[in-house]
């Protein structure tokens, strides 16, 4: 194909990218935003264990607990998800939203504390 | 000719007031073409507009010397010189022009070039050096074709004045001309494949490497102004006479919309080449076309 009938292919063509802040659909698997849902969490701490960018910081007193997390510092590498047992991790396929202010995308939350359930089943 | 049409003609039509709107819409036109050629959606409607406001907020370095003053007035030299080429077009059919006014066009269309290769020395910048000496180079290669096409036409009509040029009737003489300062458009707006000067992802910006902030958005602000004055100039030469001050001006604006879509389908279409093919393609093939211009030019002025 000439390049002119190619140039001219391209002008009546619809064009393939977006105009901001339109986004193509995430592709399966993407690895977006940490969201934290309190509800499942056992306060185990092993995100913030596994977290090797320190962007995941857990927290335990005697009534509560405090999950906290830093999106500017997070690699969204996934390791959090893979080893929270109960779920309570998920990552969403957004991407975190520009930002100016550090302080501002900083996430906090404390949860009443929960009694740690014992394992079930048929001790070997 | 009276002040009043001389201050309308370099303030308002086709100066100041069109032309620096006309130099932001042009840009606009050739990256929206250039996008929608590659498949992109392309920038909106404003964003020369906004980039020009968004270099004007920003801080500029302080630079100490004669170098610093210099990187501060060349900017605005540019401007200055791409506003009075664009005043000097006759669009409208006013008189206002006088004999010997194409060479004064000729040469402010030429001095921001000129002082972008100025700029590039003063930035004592390795990149902006190296753009400026490629942009000298260029300027050389293609102001000999440019120049003797729009003599050639000169000659032939014996005016050097560019509303009589603008006025008298086509030629294949002035076909020719047109072909060859089509030509050299393209270097004269660095762009594909001659775009050697400002040559991105390899010399980052040429001469304006260094420049930032407002100093920068004078330079893209001449850039845009030299886009009207030289598709202008082609529309001049193509456009026929037309009384009517408000249809010469539609069709002037037109012809020179048509002008940036041909250059940027060829920008679009072609590869950046190194400095010698650019060299030698002026050299060897739009030369021919100057050369049977300025011999028929030649020619018809001995059969007059």
């Amino acid at each position: 194909m000439s390049i002119v009938t190619l140039l001219l292919n391209n002008l009546s063509s619809r064009p393939v990218t977006l105009r901001f802040p339109q986004r193509p659909p995430a592709a399966p698997g993407y690895r977006g935003t940490v969201i934290y849902d309190a509800e499942k969490c056992t306060g185990c701490g092993m995100c913030a264990f596994r977290c090797t960018s320190r962007a995941i910081e857990f927290r335990n007193t005697r009534t509560h607990m405090i999950w906290s997390y830093d999106p500017g510092q997070c690699t969204y590498c996934g390791r959090c998800v893979d080893g929270c047992a109960d779920h309570a991790i998920t990552q969403s396929a957004e991407c975190p939203a520009p930002y100016c202010d550090r302080e501002a995308v900083k996430f906090s939350k404390t949860s009443p504390r929960k009694e740690k359930k014992l394992p079930t089943g048929d001790a070997e | 000719m009276n002040l009043s049409t001389i201050l309308f003609r370099f303030l308002v039509f086709p100066g100041l007031l069109f032309s620096v709107p006309a130099a932001w819409f042009y840009l606009w036109v050739e990256r929206k073409a250039m996008a929608r050629m590659q498949l992109r959606i392309g920038p909106p409607f404003m964003q020369p507009f906004f980039d020009f406001l968004k270099l004007l907020g920003k801080e500029v370095p302080e630079r100490p010397g004669f170098s610093g003053f210099l990187m501060k007035l060349w900017p605005i030299l540019s401007v200055a010189a791409a506003v009075g080429a664009c005043g000097l077009l006759p669009v409208i059919q006013s008189g206002a022009g006088f004999n010997g006014d194409l060479i004064l066009l000729l040469s402010l269309l030429e001095v921001p070039s000129m002082f972008l290769i100025a700029a590039g020395f003063s930035s004592r910048s390795m990149w902006g050096q190296i753009g400026s000496a490629r942009e000298a180079t260029m300027n050389v290669a293609y102001n000999i074709v440019f120049l003797m096409a729009i003599i050639g036409i000169a000659v032939s009509q014996h005016t050097f004045s560019v509303q009589s040029l603008a006025q008298s009737h086509g030629s294949i003489l002035r076909w020719i001309a047109v072909l060859a300062i089509l030509a050299c458009l393209p270097a004269k707006l660095h762009m594909n494949p001659f775009s050697l000067t400002n040559a991105e992802q390899e010399i980052y910006a040429g001469p304006t490497t260094e420049y930032v902030g407002a100093e920068l958005a004078m330079f893209e602000l001449a850039h845009g102004l030299e886009w009207v004055g030289a598709t202008g100039l082609l529309a001049v030469l193509i456009a026929p006479a037309i009384a009517n001050p408000f249809a010469a001006a539609a069709v002037f604006v037109a012809l020179s919309l048509l002008v940036v879509l041909v250059l940027t389908g060829i920008a679009a279409g072609t590869a950046r080449l190194a400095i010698d093919s650019s060299v030698r393609f002026y050299g060897q093939c739009a030369l021919i076309l100057i050369v049977i211009g300025v011999s028929s030019a030649l020619l018809m002025r001995i059969k007059l």
